[in-house]
């Protein structure tokens, strides 16, 4: 069984969750046997996972004009409510990445996908988010063979009722017509069927995986004085608002606390200011975009990791803490609560009750010592191999012709019970 | 005839170095020794250096009939100590031709009148100690950082025993009312107050080299007629700017040193116009009215207010923790650690709030200039970051300090 897997980012050269998680999978699909041939927009070279062959869309390749999906108004689709002109396709090298020039890449990656691939065979195409869906959706008419969407987050989750109305399109347009619809939550599923009428025949969780982590540095932590982390790209969807308002409330209950946000994006800007406006200048530092070892040490000064997201798939970081020793309070608008069944969860909306959840981690060693114990019960069943067994189980089915019914007894179908 | 009166305002600041959030509490230094003291010698080498130099040789040409002031911030005068005393030397031979008037302002060109007056005073006497000792004559006139003035700041200038104060010629402040008189204030005796005429300086200091102004390119006789064009009358007229536009702001290949050269020519040809000092306009007028000045006033931006320093929440919040940090700062200094308190008065410089400014329109680009940073954002986090470390060790310093504890190994059994 070989798969072509449509890829928009690759470690070492990341923006966000989504090349942590190919690289993952990857490597445990193959490592199961299969064969995976993984596209690209523009490979570095120094890309690369055992068994797993790359190739990118060559710069001097010319398109097809494939990619014709195009934003109208949809009673199905309410969001789509403007017209927005598909974008015109990018000439030469693609940079990959989350340019200026995104939308009109996916579309020359869509439009020259099919003459990336010419020399490989495939059995099915296995497609990242809605920068790749245009091309599975014209590799899948070229080649006759089936296409699954995987769900990592969604246009409404990133920018809410906000979205751009050609990638809800593109979303739309490619869930409605995948052979299957795999997503990395439960919670995202939901919004998957709601919001884009996919029926629950072709509907999928299967939850990510997260790397053992080799050796977290010794904590360093000051009792008497906490310090409270948020760890995620400055934007709407990540609830940096929320971490202020919180910060705001718990700094009133905890004068010596002490608030890290800790990483960058287009909100980053005005939180700085509304820091300085809410009288947390001296409180709340604003390290930057951080990785490497700089992240190990603010994983090693932190009391408790908050996500206050406003709408979260799935969410590596809370996993990242708990390997870490740092106990964690989610919104509860995420996915990777799922997979965390004693955490503890507030309304991002809510930051009194967020900050209590807080508190209670900070002031009561018992919950805390709980909170850990039991998340790194749920870490170990969170492998990639184990996701890994239940993709391998899906493409079986698929090519096997039973599409979504039979694959409702896979392990972890969706709709999932509780673990 | 009217008297015209060169102000020049000569100020470095010691900038910072990149202070991260993983710097604080690394026992690390705050100011780049090596980048500010690049910038200076380019700034000696371009200006201070050359300018001087033309300026002695107009005293010299026109046998002292030429003159004009200068304020030269105790920052600078410390880097020029430090790292190019020829510059000090080439101002100490302006002051011993007699034409040339010292002025005293803060110490640290600080916002310190607004903040705390137990530091102004200190500053201010500081400040004047060290003009008279190297310049050996006692200043008479007094600038505020950033040519700040008010009805409060003018009456405690006057208690130090100033006589002339040097203020913005501001249209909110005038009212249609003439720069080109001397005036007093509301709320004090005898103190004169001179007045910038923002038309004429800024023709000089920000516009001398913009192409698309229509006066482009100001020629030094032209300048003299349209200076001619004020009345008869007037009394007095004043030119202040920054020192740094000749030859740094304005580059010598836009002709700016030419210009003042040729000035004095021109001016003299005229017949109704005579160089004078602050001190010496002073003597020979009395006050025409008295100003009311209820809110500062600055040479600063469109706005002539403290909007470029205290004008946005970052601002307000950074100059807020530091100012919380002088009285530890102090206390340090008196339990023998006085060099805290030189770091915190080198924190104090305007110019790290002006770096934070988000005034993004004809004035951003001014800010933009000045500043070391990519955004307002990234200096006030690195100021911060500073004022962290510094609280820090100022607590470190002294005895009450509430001790950082070990680091905790609580943890240590969960972890596998």
């Amino acid at each position: 069984m070989k798969v072509l897997m449509l890829g928009w980012e690759f470690p070492p050269h990341l923006s966000g969750g989504l090349g942590t998680a190919c690289q993952g999978l990857s490597r445990a699909l193959t490592g199961q046997g299969l064969e995976l041939c993984f596209l690209l927009p523009r490979l570095h070279g120094d890309e690369s996972s055992p068994g797993v062959s790359f190739c990118d869309v060559p710069a001097d390749s010319e398109g097809e004009a494939v990619a014709e999906i195009v934003a109208v108004a949809s009673p199905l689709r309410p969001y789509a409510d403007r017209w927005v002109e598909p974008p015109v396709a990018k000439r030469g090298p693609l940079a990959g990445g989350y340019g200026p020039d995104l939308m009109a890449e996916v579309t020359a990656f869509a439009d020259r996908s099919a003459k990336a691939v010419e020399q490989e065979t495939f059995d099915l195409v296995h497609a990242h988010d809605w920068m790749t869906w245009p091309a599975a959706l014209h590799l899948r008419r070229h080649r006759g063979v089936p296409f699954v969407a995987h769900v990592h987050s969604c246009e409404f989750d990133r920018n809410g009722d906000r979205g751009h109305a050609w990638i809800e399109a593109c979303e739309g347009e490619a869930l409605a017509s995948a052979d299957q619809v795999v997503c990395v939550s439960r919670y995202t599923a939901d919004r998957v069927a709601e919001r884009y009428g996919v029926g629950r025949n072709r509907l999928h969780v299967i939850h990510n995986g997260v790397e053992p982590v080799p050796a977290a540095l010794p904590r360093r932590t000051h009792p008497g004085r906490p310090t409270i982390l948020f760890l995620g790209r400055v934007t709407f969807q990540k609830g940096p608002r929320h971490f202020l308002e919180v910060a705001a409330h718990l700094s009133e209950r905890l004068p010596q606390a002490r608030f890290l946000l800790v990483g960058n994006g287009d909100l980053l800007a005005e939180m700085v200011e509304l820091a300085a406006d809410s009288g947390l200048a001296r409180k709340l530092f604003f390290p930057g975009f951080l990785q490497g070892e700089e992240l190990e040490k603010v994983f090693a000064l932190a009391d408790v990791l908050v996500l206050p997201s406003v709408s979260e798939p799935f969410g590596l970081t809370p996993l990242e803490a708990l390997q870490r020793g740092v106990p964690v309070v989610l919104s509860r608008r995420c996915g990777v609560a799922e997979a965390l069944p004693h955490c503890l969860l507030a309304d991002p909306g809510n930051s009194a009750d967020m900050a209590e959840k807080i508190l209670a981690v900070l002031q009561r060693p018992g919950l805390r010592r709980f909170l850990l114990r039991e998340g790194r019960r749920s870490l170990k069943k969170l492998t990639w191999d184990r996701a890994a067994g239940q993709w391998m189980e899906l493409y079986q089915r698929i090519l096997n012709g039973h599409g979504g019914d039979a694959c409702r007894e896979a392990p972890e179908p969706y709709p999932m019970s509780p673990s | 005839m009217t008297a015209v009166t060169f102000y020049f305002q000569v100020h470095q600041p010691f900038r910072l170095r990149p202070f991260r959030f993983f710097d604080i509490g690394e026992g690390k230094a705050y100011f780049e020794e090596e980048s500010n003291q690049g910038i200076f010698r380019r700034v000696a080498d371009r200006c201070y250096l050359p300018m001087n130099d033309l300026l002695l040789k107009l005293i010299d040409r026109y046998e002292g009939r030429f003159r004009c002031a200068f304020s030269l911030s105790g920052t600078v005068i410390e880097q020029m100590q430090r790292w190019y005393p020829e510059v000090l030397h080439s101002f100490q031979r302006l002051a011993e031709t007699g034409a040339v008037e010292f002025l005293c302002e803060t110490s640290h060109h600080s916002l310190s009148f607004l903040a705390d007056e137990e530091e102004f005073l200190t500053q201010v006497s500081t400040q004047q100690a060290l003009v008279e000792s190297l310049f050996d004559q006692k200043p008479v006139t007094f600038r505020n950082t950033e040519l700040v003035i008010s009805n409060d700041l003018a009456a405690k200038v006057e208690s130090l025993g100033f006589r002339i104060l040097l203020g913005e010629g501001a249209d909110s402040l005038l009212q249609e009312k003439s720069s080109q008189k001397v005036y007093g204030v509301k709320g004090t005796k005898d103190l004169k107050l001179l007045l910038r005429t923002y038309r004429f300086a800024d023709d000089i200091a920000f516009r001398f080299s913009n192409k698309d102004w229509e006066g482009y390119p100001l020629l030094a006789d032209t300048f003299a007629d349209s200076m001619a064009e004020v009345p008869e009358d007037a009394p007095c007229l004043g030119l202040f700017m920054d020192y740094e536009t000749f030859g740094e702001h304005q580059w010598a290949d836009t002709g700016i040193f030419d210009f003042m050269e040729y000035l004095p020519k021109f001016l003299f040809d005229k017949g109704r116009f005579q160089f004078q000092t602050p001190k010496e306009v002073a003597a020979e007028h009395e006050i025409s009215e008295r100003l009311d000045i209820p809110k500062p006033v600055s040479w600063a931006d469109e706005a002539r207010d403290l909007t470029a320093w205290l004008g946005n929440p970052m601002q307000k919040a950074a100059h807020e923790a530091l100012y919380d940090l002088l009285p530890r700062a102090l206390q340090a200094a008196d339990q023998g650690a006085p060099e805290w308190l030189e770091i915190w008065r080198k924190l104090s410089t305007s110019d790290h709030v002006y770096y934070m400014c988000t005034k993004f329109f004809a004035d951003g680009d001014v800010h933009k200039y000045f500043s070391p940073y990519a955004t307002p954002h990234d200096a006030f986090i690195t100021f911060m970051n500073v004022l962290e470390d510094l609280a820090r060790r100022l607590n470190a310093c002294l005895s009450e300090a509430p001790a950082e504890q070990e680091p905790s190994t609580e943890e240590s059994s969960e972890s596998e």
